[in-house]
């Protein structure tokens, strides 16, 4: 056995042990974390005991370094973000420069993520099941974290904050972005409202496109929070839960039907993903009123919590707001 | 004349005329066809989809019928005919009625080289991924064919374990290739579920004119596939040049399913589905065989392609899923009734 996985397996029976000891000796009930060394958070799959000051956070989901990072919390390990690098800002790229790689996306390597020996694991329920919260859960405490919809960054970042006992940091990042929220609509709320809006994307396949529903990340800043709202032809449930719906190219006319400003996503450069453009130049989305206008938008930002709402709304206002104002 | 085998026992059951039965096919994929250009948002009468067809009138609805519908309908077409012609040839080739055309690492050679357009040369433009296909259905087939004939005893059983192996050795470096990054295995997948929306217009006729130009080569070697389906020494005796015969099917295979795979993704069952289907109607004349499947393989996939997009509609089913679905069902059923005493 190497050092290091010595090193590893010595603190992982630590951890556990201490946990375990904790667990027997300590009340189950709702503690303080001044009071005590563990309190016990409510998560999806139950009440868990975790550490009440944590230095080694593990975050396992896609979302949750960025999350943390809302929460000034520093996570040790992280999945392998090199593929998407590109599409995360400079300061994001910084921010897990250091954290040790354990598993892909979905793919956690359980054995890489117990070398890091964390003190606490932080994870999204639409990607740890169960089976993988179990296993999870014998290398660290883990809090796995779930919203009313996929796109709920609210409730998400809300337990990870009660996790991490960083309510406070999580109360005023919140509170920054209600004000900067309400002053926005406030400001522009003509040109909010007199104009019907859309954020697409591309879609599942080859021949498709994407409108991102409320119960999706960025349509929840969208509609729900910022009042962009759809056209009649984009009121879509969402039956999958997943956050956005994937359509056939022939749907457009449909589903832009009186639209006349369309948000969609760019690269950190701020050029339109190629997917994207691809259905932009197609002849049939050329031929709607939105694409004559040229009222088409790629917005860099990536929502996932209070401070990246916070620059999404930002970058709204410099790339749309303002100027339709003028 | 070229003999027809006839099973010991049992008399050669009368066929259907070509005069009747080809009209027939010709007629059902008119019909679906039009039912492509017709269904879909807007929903338009046959009369509204002909007149919008031969009269664009720079309509959004022209757009979609002429960018969207059309290309969709050629595709189907030619893939349709192109993968159920292909399973004919393979099937007469390897005197195997369960052969089917990824056998000899087209599909699997196809999906190895998009995987490495994805991921490894970080393609984004789907419509690049045809070269790519194509290149790597032909390269696949090309060395299944020198590991299967490199030796004296060559043999299509060899040709046979050749492509199986070649199909499993780049299925491993497809998904390897897969799981280094998430959102290429996404991709990989969604190429591999197969779908007729991706091709423009001018795709979907060059890939129309190249499935017809390998349709030719496998109805020019119609007579020597069905001196091969009697057996090597049989049709030796009747003056078959195996060696020829197997190359010029080889040749129709590989430009026949490399393109319909590169144009639309791995669709299964159609090779093997339609000719079983078709076989009560054509027995073992493999230049009836190919004419009806040509004629069968596009209805087959213009009616999938139908219910793809209609049975979860606005939302559409991958076009592969739907044959398979379909296909296996009705193989099962076509292999129980070839099976029952009468």
């Amino acid at each position: 056995m190497s050092l290091l996985r010595r090193t590893g397996a010595i603190a992982l029976i630590a951890v556990v042990t201490t946990a375990a000891l904790s667990a027997c000796t300590s009340d189950t009930s709702d503690v303080s974390p001044a009071a005590s060394d563990t309190f016990t958070v409510e998560t999806v799959y139950g009440d868990i005991e975790v550490p009440s000051d944590p230095d080694r956070v593990a975050a396992v989901s896609y979302d949750t370094p960025w999350q943390l990072m809302s929460l000034d919390i520093q996570p040790i390990a992280t999945i392998d973000y090199s593929q998407w690098l590109d599409s995360y800002t400079q300061a994001q790229q910084d921010f897990i420069a250091d954290a040790a790689v354990i598993g892909t996306y979905g793919e956690i390597n359980f054995e890489a993520l117990a070398a890091t020996t964390p003190e606490l694991i932080i994870g999204d329920a639409y990607e740890v099941d169960e089976a993988a919260f179990e296993r999870l859960s014998s290398i660290a405490p883990t809090v796995i974290l779930g919203g009313d919809d996929r796109g709920d960054w609210q409730s998400l970042t809300e337990q990870a904050a009660e996790a991490t006992g960083t309510t406070d940091v999580w109360e005023a990042s919140k509170a920054a972005y209600e004000e900067l929220r309400d002053a926005t609509k406030e400001q522009y709320r003509e040109v909010i409202e007199q104009n019907v809006w859309i954020n697409f994307s591309f879609g599942n396949e080859a021949g498709q496109f994407s409108v991102q529903l409320p119960t999706g990340a960025t349509g929840n800043l969208v509609v729900t929070e910022m009042g962009l709202n759809y056209g009649a032809g984009a009121q879509i449930e969402d039956t999958e839960g997943s956050g956005y719906v994937s359509l056939p190219l022939d749907q457009i006319p449909v589903v832009f039907d009186g639209v006349t400003q369309a948000l969609t996503f760019a690269s950190t450069d701020g050029e339109i993903f190629e997917g994207i453009q691809e259905i932009i130049d197609s002849e049939l989305f050329q031929s709607l009123p939105v694409a004559e206008s040229g009222a088409v938008y790629g917005l860099t930002t990536s929502v996932t919590d209070y401070e990246t709402a916070q620059d999404w709304i930002n970058e709204l206002t410099e790339k749309v707001l303002q100027p339709l104002s003028e | 004349m070229i003999p027809t085998i006839r099973p010991e026992g049992r008399r050669t059951p009368r066929r259907p005329s070509s005069l009747l039965l080809v009209p027939i096919g010709i007629g059902l994929i008119v019909v679906l066809a039009i039912a492509t250009l017709c269904i879909g948002t807007p929903p338009l009468s046959p009369l509204e989809a002909l007149s919008l067809l031969f009269s664009p009138d720079g309509s959004q609805t022209s757009i979609v019928v002429h960018t969207l519908r059309l290309p969709r309908a050629i595709l189907a077409i030619a893939v349709g005919g192109a993968l159920a012609v292909a399973g004919v040839v393979m099937q007469a080739l390897t005197r195997n009625p369960l052969a089917d055309p990824g056998i000899l690492g087209v599909n699997a050679g196809a999906s190895f080289a998009v995987a490495v357009a994805f991921v490894i040369l970080d393609l984004q433009d789907f419509g690049q991924t045809l070269w790519f296909g194509f290149a790597g259905a032909a390269a696949a087939s090309i060395v299944v064919a020198l590991i299967g004939t490199a030796r004296r005893d060559a043999s299509v059983a060899r040709l046979v374990v050749a492509g199986v192996a070649v199909a499993a050795v780049l299925s491993g470096f497809t998904q390897a290739l897969s799981l280094l990054d998430p959102a290429d295995y996404v991709r990989i997948r969604v190429w591999e579920s197969g779908s007729l929306a991706a091709r423009d217009a001018p795709t979907a006729l060059l890939v129309l004119g190249v499935i017809t130009a390998g349709a030719a080569i496998a109805f020019g070697n119609g007579r020597g596939l069905n001196l091969l389906v009697l057996g090597e020494e049989a049709a030796h005796g009747l003056g078959a040049r195996g060696p020829r015969v197997r190359l010029v099917g080889f040749l129709a295979i590989v430009v026949l399913c490399g393109t319909a795979t590169a144009a639309v993704g791995p669709v299964a069952f159609v090779g093997l589905l339609v000719p079983h289907a078709l076989r009560r109607f054509t027995g073992a004349d493999q230049p009836r065989a190919l004419l009806y499947s040509l004629l069968g393989g596009p209805v087959l996939i213009l009616g999938a392609d139908l219910l793809a997009r209609t049975v979860i509609a606005p939302r559409e089913l991958p076009l592969g899923v739907v044959t398979a679905f379909l296909g296996a069902p009705m193989l099962m059923v076509l292999t129980q009734r070839r099976r029952s005493p009468r």
